[in-house]
């Protein structure tokens, strides 16, 4: 069957698919343990069995039993140099089998290892091994291939590529795995691995085992708005239960097919069953489907790219493509790369992450590096650190290949030109992994003046990319802004070209801060030329989202457009959750030192203290009207849940900086500190966790404590002695275990032993309770402000 | 069955709550969401988590524990009394490797270093997740069913010592593991479970 074929029978009706497999087996005596691919190799007349009953209850595409057929697979058993062998040799006995009855297509399941970027399994190495299992089923005669049961999308993906580089032009279908949170195990979302996976070539795409069919139906729909190719559908029977002893699924043949109208009406034209389906099941199911309508077509969203867990739809609301991870420009980065260092890389996607953008703009294109492998490790980490879409930005077919072949996603690529190079080199890449264009009015001969002789250019390449698959949706056309200050008509012929795409329905994109290049306060112009563009209908800038006033005009765009539903977007960034100008208030020199514990900033305090202390504040004022006072609104805002343990301590922390810089004026002038209470802590003989305690160590100092820290691992003797010698009384211990719980208690009783009563415990740690503390004479502490209250406690 | 490099998604919203986040309550400012999500990241980023399983055959289970068909016994009442009926007992054990943690000692500031000992804390977790979950689609080829409810050493009445059981059928020397004499594993962001199969 080809491709074509297998779209054209789709389109006529429903298709239905076969049930389970391993329980069959069984059924027809398959000893638990064995090879299941070797067993069938040696016995073929039982999955000849097996598949003419799926094909008497009307399955009309039957998998062959290759499930575990690939190298890693096999090599638990120690076949895998018989891959070839085994697999194309099932294949050809199923094949001959069915003939002129079903369709019989290749199955190809997961590795069981995780593949690159998230996994240690490296993807040119995935893809080989399917392509060696897809090979050896081609060989021996499959219809087509179904990749199913991936619980992972860059495996699926890695599959993917390894059947089509082995058999282009036969058809694919590839399923997942999806739980009950609609995620599979990896994190993928049906609808980002669906836009991943159709446009990298997938005939259908949906999802197999996973669920009951009620609930998977739930799992179509969420995908149906942005099928471009049909939907798949291969629930359990139900959900399993244990009786007496046995794993059953709970839905009889007829409660299963029951639910074909639902499948069907959620978007699904193939269907067949998995675990705990039976022939009897498909027969049900087939003759249920029989009576099923297909639901009317809806229209799909092609604008659309996505992450492995992440979507994003062009051409609905404004789309701001963060432009920051690029070196233009910015030498400390530069200097990073030309090192291989790509810290600033994952730092720049969380910034324009938290600061609202949609997608983001990845550029590697720098003298001196590798650009093709830069791209490829850029790609991976940003794949991992971020769950928006990319947009890949390079000039380099090298590169462009080694991130979009990598990439769990589909990405949006930026550009292809009318220029003979890009068309014809790197527009077949782009192609090749189903990537979203951006297009750029631009020739050989350079840039037409007017937007009418740009349109043109436009055309010439939407018929271009037309040849491989594009439509016009699959494109984004760059507006292709230049910088006014030298040519004063580039924002007006930008506007114009914006308004002809708009009219045909086209999507635009445009480099915003182009236009003020070389001009004084280029954010304004920047701002009022995204304003003007919005209007004629702009779909997305490449801008930077760290511009507050910037992202406060999308929002305040998206809602004047209708394009945010109830103003949500709008209105829950004016509340100060996203990317809103916060109000810039002028903060006295005390109340920025304030600020600055409360954020925890504790790389910056000290020259706030400075410049306090340089307004006339001093020093025993700032102690004690800034910043006790300010830890303490740390402690209570702890307390109250508003900020979590990372915001005390960062909060200590800084409290520590400033109190560290006044500690010597507080010493050699009128406002001598008074002596601090001493406190000894330590993780307890045995124990070697010292986290908790360091965490609890931190916060008493900045409490007002002068903490003797003992480490961890201390014998009681040592805790006891210390207590002596120093004349202390407050003693924190901290154990991790239940093993080293026990050693809290040597120290309250050695303690007793000593007749050192004036001596208060406050104990802590993971497997500790107020129940064991009070079983031992000390004060259970559940988290750091309870230590410090406690240790409070013994002081008043 | 081993897993060398598992895929564990970032699990941003476990290590927030493990911090004591609220999800409702909690005030954080861009400034220091960034700051958390990248100390987190990078914590991340050097975490290698990693695991494997082993079902054992089952002979009998009693109200204190069960017996294995070779005669080893795994004590835990609460486990046995909920698994009374199973065939096998499933063995697992998962770590994300010494990077991380160490790392984490290195770093001066303690606010970073309990970012990073939550982070690590929440990948062992959320590993042990994943190796469940695939060990549940593998038996069920085998027709044989994964109790979700797992037990590990040190909690409830199931003593920590089993760790001891867990390390020589697992062979974790293997993933690098060290066993001390108090029973920890090493690196410290390891985690062992046992679960009933029937």
């Amino acid at each position: 069957m080809t491709r074509k074929e297998f779209k054209k029978y789709c389109e006529a009706g429903f298709l239905v698919l076969d049930g389970a497999t391993g329980t069959e087996l069984l059924k027809r005596g398959m000893p638990g343990g064995v090879c299941p691919e070797l067993w069938v190799f040696e016995h073929p007349e039982v999955i000849c069995d097996i598949h003419d009953s799926y094909i008497s209850a009307g399955s009309n595409i039957v998998y062959a039993p290759t499930f575990g057929g690939n190298r890693c697979k096999l090599a638990e058993f120690g076949l895998a140099p018989r891959v070839a062998e085994i697999v194309s040799s099932l294949a050809s006995v199923t094949v001959k089998n069915a003939s002129g009855r079903a369709w019989v297509f290749g199955d190809i399941a997961p590795t069981g290892r995780f593949v690159e970027p998230f996994g240690d399994l490296p993807f040119e190495e995935a893809v080989a091994i399917f392509k060696e299992s897809a090979a050896a089923l081609a060989a021996g005669g499959v219809d087509g291939f179904v990749i199913e049961t991936m619980m992972d999308l860059q495996e699926a993906r890695a599959a993917l590529i390894g059947v089509r580089e082995a058999a282009p032009e036969l058809p694919v279908i590839v399923t997942m795995t999806f739980d009950a949170s609609r995620r599979t195990l990896t994190g993928n979302t049906p609808e980002a691995a669906l836009i991943a996976l159709q446009s990298l070539g997938a005939d259908a795409f949906g999802c197999n085992c996973s669920t009951g069919p009620e609930e998977m139906a739930g799992i179509i729909a969420s995908m149906r708005p942005y099928a471009k190719i049909p939907l798949v559908a291969k629930p359990n029977a139900g959900l399993p239960r244990l009786v007496d002893g046995r794993t059953v699924f709970s839905m009889s043949p007829e409660q299963f097919s029951g639910c074909a109208g639902t499948l069907i009406s959620a978007g699904a034209s193939l269907l067949g069953g998995c675990c705990g389906t039976t022939p009897e099941h498909i027969a049900a199911l087939s003759r249920q489907v029989k009576k099923c309508i297909r639901p009317e077509k809806s229209p799909v969203i092609s604008a659309v790219v996505s992450s492995a867990s992440g979507i994003r739809q062009i051409g609905g609301k404004f789309t701001v493509i963060g432009e920051r991870i690029n070196p233009t420009g910015k030498k400390a980065f530069q200097a990073q790369l030309r090192d291989g260092i790509l810290d600033m890389v994952s730092d720049f996607a969380i910034q324009q992450s938290n600061a609202g953008a949609h997608i983001l703009d990845v550029n590697m294109g720098l003298s001196g590096i590798n650009e093709a492998q830069m791209m490829r490790r850029a790609t991976a980490l940003l794949a991992k650190s971020t769950s928006l879409p990319l947009c890949i930005d390079s000039t380099d077919p090298e590169a462009v290949e080694a991130a979009l072949r990598l990439y769990p996603g589909r990405a949006l690529f930026n550009s292809i030109s009318a220029e003979k190079d890009r068309l014809e080199k790197i527009l077949p890449i782009a192609a090749r992994y189903g990537a979203m264009l951006v297009i750029l009015p631009l020739t050989d001969a350079g840039i037409p003046a007017t937007a009418a002789g740009r349109m043109e250019v436009v055309d010439k390449i939407i018929a271009a990319a037309a040849n491989y698959g594009y439509d016009t949706a699959d494109i984004c056309v760059d507006a292709l802004i230049m910088a006014v200050a030298s040519e004063p008509q580039a924002a007006k012929t930008a506007l114009e070209l914006i308004s002809l795409c708009s009219s045909r329905q086209l999507n635009t994109v445009c480099g915003l801060s182009n236009v003020s290049f070389g001009l004084p306060d280029r954010a304004l112009l920047n701002r009022t030329f995204l304003g003007m563009a919005m209007g004629r209908g702009l779909s997305a800038a490449i801008a930077n989202p760290l511009f507050s006033e910037l992202m406060a005009m999308v929002y305040a765009g998206d809602a004047l457009y209708e394009r945010d539903d109830n103003m949500s977007a709008y209105l829950a960034a004016a509340d100060g959750n996203s990317g809103m100008p916060v109000q810039n208030l002028s903060l006295s020199p005390a109340d920025a030192v304030k600020e600055a514990v409360l954020r925890g900033e504790s790389g910056r305090v000290v020259e706030m203290v400075k410049t306090a202390l340089q307004s006339g504040i001093t020093p025993q004022d700032m102690l004690n009207t800034v910043l006790i006072p300010a830890v303490k609104e740390v402690g209570r805002r702890y307390e109250q849940k508003t900020f979590f343990l990372p915001q005390l301590i960062a909060g200590a922390e800084a409290m520590s900086a400033a109190s560290a810089y006044l500690e010597p004026m507080l010493n050699s002038g009128d406002a001598a500190a008074e002596a601090k209470p001493k406190f000894i802590i330590a993780t307890v003989k045995g124990d070697i966790h010292d986290i908790g305690k360091n965490i609890v160590a931190a916060v008493l100092r900045n409490y007002g404590f002068e903490v003797i820290d003992l480490g961890k691992d201390v014998p009681a003797e040592v805790i006891l002695d210390t207590a002596e010698k120093e004349g202390v009384s407050l003693i924190g211990l901290s154990a991790l275990m239940t093993t080293t719980m026990g050693a809290m208690r040597e120290v309250t009783l050695l303690a007793g032993q000593r007749k050192l009563d004036h001596l208060h415990f406050i104990v802590g740690g993971a497997v500790v309770d107020k129940e064991f503390a009070d079983s031992i004479g000390a004060v259970y502490a559940a988290d750091p402000m309870d230590a410090v209250n406690a240790a409070n406690s013994f002081l008043h | 069955m081993d897993y060398s490099g598992l895929a564990v998604p970032f699990p941003e919203k476990e290590i927030f709550l493990r911090l004591g986040g609220n999800i409702f309550k909690n005030r954080m400012d861009e400034q220091f969401l960034c700051r958390f999500r990248k100390s987190a990241m990078r914590a991340f980023e050097l975490c290698r988590p990693r695991g494997r399983w082993q079902i054992f055959p089952v002979s009998s289970v009693t109200g204190c524990g069960m017996i294995l068909s070779d005669g080893t016994f795994i004590p835990g009442g609460d486990f046995a009394g909920r698994n009374g009926d199973i065939s096998f007992l499933w063995c697992a054990a998962v770590t994300v490797g010494k990077e991380v943690t160490e790392a984490r000692d290195s770093l001066e500031m303690v606010s970073e270093r309990a970012i990073y000992d939550a982070v690590a804390g929440e990948c062992a977790d959320a590993a042990m997740d994943m190796v469940q979950s695939l060990a549940a689609g593998e038996l069920r080829r085998r027709n044989l069913f994964l109790a979700e409810r797992r037990f590990s050493p040190g909690y409830g009445d199931m003593p920590l010592d089993l760790q001891r059981f867990c390390f020589s059928s697992l062979h974790l020397e293997e993933l690098n593991i060290i066993l001390n004499d108090k029973f920890f594993m090493i690196p410290e962001k390891s985690v062992t479970a046992f679960a009933g199969v029937r």
